[in-house]
């Protein structure tokens, strides 16, 4: 683990170098902050003629000031990785105890293929804030699975927000080499009042015919500003299943998808938003076909009441040599009041011919006919409405597939929808 | 892919090789003008186009304030490739002939030709409501059935629309699209000339479609037309526009302006087929409001351009307005269409239909763009938009960019896009029935676009049908 006292880092290459030096880091790191954190100091903030944050109000967020705390204590938690799995080659730790284990893996992918360190951004990315986690990164999970090893014990990496104004920046990396399977369940809470920022990024790669079940679950304080994201590269035969619930923060805008690099890759990407009171939450999902022959589909649901603001930003991109692709991107939002706001922008842009792409996207209310369906057999107006809401989620819901991660999710979004659609009817009666 | 030339049917004993190469419409008569701007844009130039038409000074300040606007405004950074637009290279006024003609027979005879070419027939009048034909920037020949005019119906320029209309141009000119709308609007608002302006008083409706046809003649030049259409209480029109230029080697500019207002119980349809050459910027603005119970359908057919960027608008007032927007784009090479539609619920129960077919081969861009949305407020909406695309070849592209914005809860929208290549079953099907690959080809991309076609007045469907049989020439194979 890195150990400085919580002194404050500052945002040039010296105090990047020295902090780095102080934990100890292999130099390719320290190379690898230092080249990320030029990019982040050429990058301008994201403004109003960015298209892809035009719709985000980032409300003067310094992330300056916010960057700059130290690394501590406490920030993650990780689940003990099995002496069966270890005895099998596979390491589940922190960057710190990976840069020791396994240096190589560290090495090779680390900030290097996935979101390189240093090269110039895209659009439809994190822009200054994928740098700036780069750069300044302090905690985090290293997850490696040796070739043909299946690890069948989810392994389970959760971050915790620091108190007051101070940022978190957990940088994440999977790596499942040929034929591995493996399952991460990957979640950011907070314990105590917060309103930093919350800025993680994960990268995955999955070697030929490797296997991951990835579940991503947002439910940071009221005040927390989450600027995440998390990209996988898959190539031949491998299979991604993403689920991620996003509940929680004052504003997110979080950056999901995959490349299907090579052929017959197939990822299965969903996930449900959540969002009350005055909460803002923003998804951008990628599903970037540059091999021909693979799959993606994806079903991403959202309710929202209260004030809050959801905005969905889906791309299905195919180049040119990307045939035979079948690839599906749906948005269903569910607006449970008046004030609530859903903007939905599901994109196509196709470059081969010998494709099915489709994506449909729908926004409404609580179906009026099914409510007068279920209070014509004498349910109550609350209940109905709540039976009708939680069918709505169900589908993704169980798409998390497994039972301890569906159960207490599903009493996340009960407990804050419920308490929605009670002041919802009460508003209404 | 071979002999498709011989076939039967097909091309008229052109050499299929030429067919997609060539420009049907690409001749250009000699240029004759009694009056041109120097070239580029200038406060100078504003004033000159202003004093050539003998404008009144509230519409000369208009102009200016529209070029200080259109100056102060940044190119979008989104759309298409804007980049090599050079708005000093463009002279944006002259005028072919020094008066308005109002019968066939006076239109000089180049004029005449380059119709001719294009394939409007003398007698079209006979059956046409009404021919506003615009070369180059003036109104050359216009001609209306009296029976409309009897009625009080005007369709005439909206150059003779500010001298002679001026409290109708004054109350609507600008407040659908204003200025400030976009740096295009804007810099439409500063040179605009020609276009058509049309009303049609309470309670008529002109059953016959009124028709005008826009051609850009002379080289480097922009056209800058502006369109006005008042469909008063429970009245209803069908204006028909289609548009050709000839091909030159450097880059014109097209950039018009249509306001259309369509009052309560009213209804309009504008049909667009626009076939410019591929050498023109098409960047227009086009947008409509409709009040309680009113209803406006654009049918915008592209299949011309080398770069179009337009998006029909329907903002429904009112109660019971309903917009309906079917988009066509086809696009070959070299060309981008960034075509789409835009729909806005400002009030309670209204309802919205989007239909956009495109098509793309040979290294062409689709792209559709747009825009559902939803105003706090708006209850009881219903929004339906599905884009189709068809894609030809592995070089082609088609992008789809829907916006939905819902900012009230009790609505129903949906959106629904798929893309996809002409399938193999029905290529199979259709040739085991004795039908050339080729014509294979053309008769499921023809099936593809038919909901479009058949909303088309005949000759137009007849003219869309043929140019569409032309793009299609040599695509498989």
């Amino acid at each position: 683990m890195l150990s400085t006292e919580s002194s404050t880092a500052p945002l040039t290459s010296e105090g990047v170098t020295a902090w780095s030096a102080a934990a100890g880091e292999p130099s390719f790191l320290t190379e690898r902050r230092l080249q990320a954190l030029a990019q982040y100091l050429a990058t301008p903030m994201p403004g109003r003629r960015d298209e892809t944050w035009r719709r985000v109000d980032l409300g003067g967020l310094n992330i300056d000031a916010a960057a700059v705390r130290a690394p501590a204590e406490g920030l993650v938690e990780l689940s003990p990785p099995s002496a069966e799995a270890r005895a099998r080659g596979v390491f589940w730790g922190t960057p710190a105890e990976a840069a020791k284990a396994v240096p190589d893996v560290l090495q090779r992918h680390w900030a290097t293929e996935v979101f390189p360190a240093g090269a110039a951004l895209e659009v439809g990315d994190g822009r200054k804030f994928r740098a700036l986690n780069q750069a300044l990164w302090d905690c985090g999970y290293v997850c490696h699975v040796p070739r043909g090893v299946e690890v069948e014990l989810p392994a389970r990496a959760e971050f915790r927000t620091r108190p007051g104004e101070d940022g978190i920046f957990p940088h994440n990396l999977v790596v499942l080499d040929e034929g591995a399977s493996a399952t991460v369940i990957e979640s950011y809470v907070s314990h105590t009042a917060g309103k930093g920022l919350c800025c993680p990024q994960t990268e995955v790669l999955l070697g030929v015919g490797a296997r991951l079940r990835y579940i991503l679950l947002q439910a940071t304080g009221p005040e927390v500003v989450h600027i995440g994201a998390h990209r996988a590269h898959q190539y031949a035969d491998s299979r991604l299943t993403l689920a991620s619930a996003h509940l929680g923060s004052r504003l997110e805008k979080s950056f999901l998808g995959t490349r299907l690099l090579a052929p017959r890759a197939r990822a299965n990407l969903s996930g449900l938003y959540c969002g009350t009171g005055a909460q803002k939450l923003h998804l951008d999902t990628l599903q970037h076909h540059v091999a021909p022959e693979c799959a993606s589909d994806l079903l991403y649901k959202g309710a929202l009441g209260g004030h809050a603001r959801g905005v969905y930003r889906g791309m299905i991109h195919l180049e040119p040599g990307a045939q035979k692709t079948d690839a599906y991107q749906r948005n269903r939002a569910l607006l449970l009041s008046d004030a609530a706001r859903i903007d939905s922008i599901p994109g196509l842009e196709i470059l081969a011919n010998d494709v099915r792409c489709s994506h449909g996207a729908t926004a409404g209310q609580v179906d009026p006919e099914m409510m007068f369906y279920l209070m014509s057999r004498g349910l109550p107006r609350l209940e109905a409405r709540r039976m009708i809401i939680d069918g709505f989620l169900d589908e993704v819901l169980r798409r998390f597939a497994l039972e301890a991660v569906i159960a207490p999710l599903r009493e996340l979004v009960d407990g804050k929808l419920g308490h929605e659609t009670g002041a919802a009817s009460a508003a209404a009666a | 892919m071979s002999d498709i030339g011989a076939e039967p049917g097909a091309a008229d004993g052109a050499s299929v090789a030429a067919i997609g190469t060539e420009y049907k419409f690409g001749f250009h008569e000699p240029e004759k003008h009694t009056f041109r701007t120097k070239v580029g844009l200038s406060r100078h130039v504003v004033e000159e186009i202003s004093e050539q038409k003998n404008e009144p000074p509230w519409m000369r300040d208009y102009r200016l304030r529209a070029l200080d606007i259109f100056l102060k405004k940044p190119m979008p950074n989104w759309g298409g490739e804007l980049a090599n637009i050079d708005f000093e290279g463009i002279t944006y006024y002259l005028r072919p002939t020094d008066q308005q003609y109002n019968t066939w027979d006076m239109v000089p005879e180049e004029i005449k030709r380059t119709y001719d070419k294009l394939g409007i027939p003398e007698d079209e009048r006979k059956f046409l409501g009404g021919v506003g034909a615009q070369y180059d920037s003036e109104v050359v020949y216009h001609n209306l059935k009296s029976k409309w005019e009897a009625l009080g119906v005007i369709f005439t320029s909206p150059e003779e629309a500010v001298l002679h209309h001026p409290d109708l141009v004054k109350e609507y000119f600008g407040t659908i699209i204003p200025a400030a709308d976009n740096k295009f609007a804007a810099l439409n608002g500063a040179v605009w000339s020609g276009g058509s302006f049309i009303y049609v008083p309470k309670g008529v409706k002109v059953d016959i479609p009124l028709q005008a046809y826009f051609r850009i003649n002379a080289k480097n030049m922009g056209q800058f037309e502006r369109t006005l259409i008042i469909v008063d209480e429970g009245a209803f029109v069908h204006y028909v526009e289609g548009c050709t230029a000839p091909v030159y080697s450097s880059d014109s500019l097209h950039s018009a302006v249509v306001e259309i207002i369509v009052k309560a119980g009213a209804r309009c349809r504008y049909t667009t087929i626009q076939n410019w050459s591929t050498n023109v910027y098409n960047l227009v603005t086009k947008r409509a409001v409709a009040y309680r119970d009113a209803t406006m359908e654009w049918v915008d057919g592209n299949l011309g351009s080398k770069l179009t960027m337009k998006y029909p608008a329907v903002f429904m007032m009112e109660p019971g307005a309903r917009g309906e927007i079917l988009s066509m784009a086809f696009a070959g090479k070299g060309q981008h269409q960034d075509a789409g539609a835009k729909v806005v619920h400002c009030a309670p129960h209204t309802s919205s239909v989007i239909t956009s077919k495109s098509v793309c081969r040979n290294g062409g861009r689709t792209s559709y763009r747009g825009l559902c949305k939803v105003m706090p407020g708006a209850e009881d909406c219903k929004s339906r938009v599905v884009c189709d695309a068809l894609l030809l070849d592995d070089k082609s592209r088609s992008d789809t960019y829907p916006y939905i914005e819902v900012e009230t809860e009790k609505v129903t929208v949906e959106h629904e896009a798929s893309v996809s290549k002409i399938s193999e079953e029905q290529l199979f099907y259709l040739m085991s029935r004795g039908l050339t690959e080729d014509e294979a080809a053309k008769m499921i991309v023809t099936g593809f676009i038919e909901p479009l076609i058949k909303q088309l007045p005949m000759e137009y469907a007849v003219e869309m049908n043929r140019l569409i049989e032309l793009e299609m020439e040599g695509t498989v194979g």
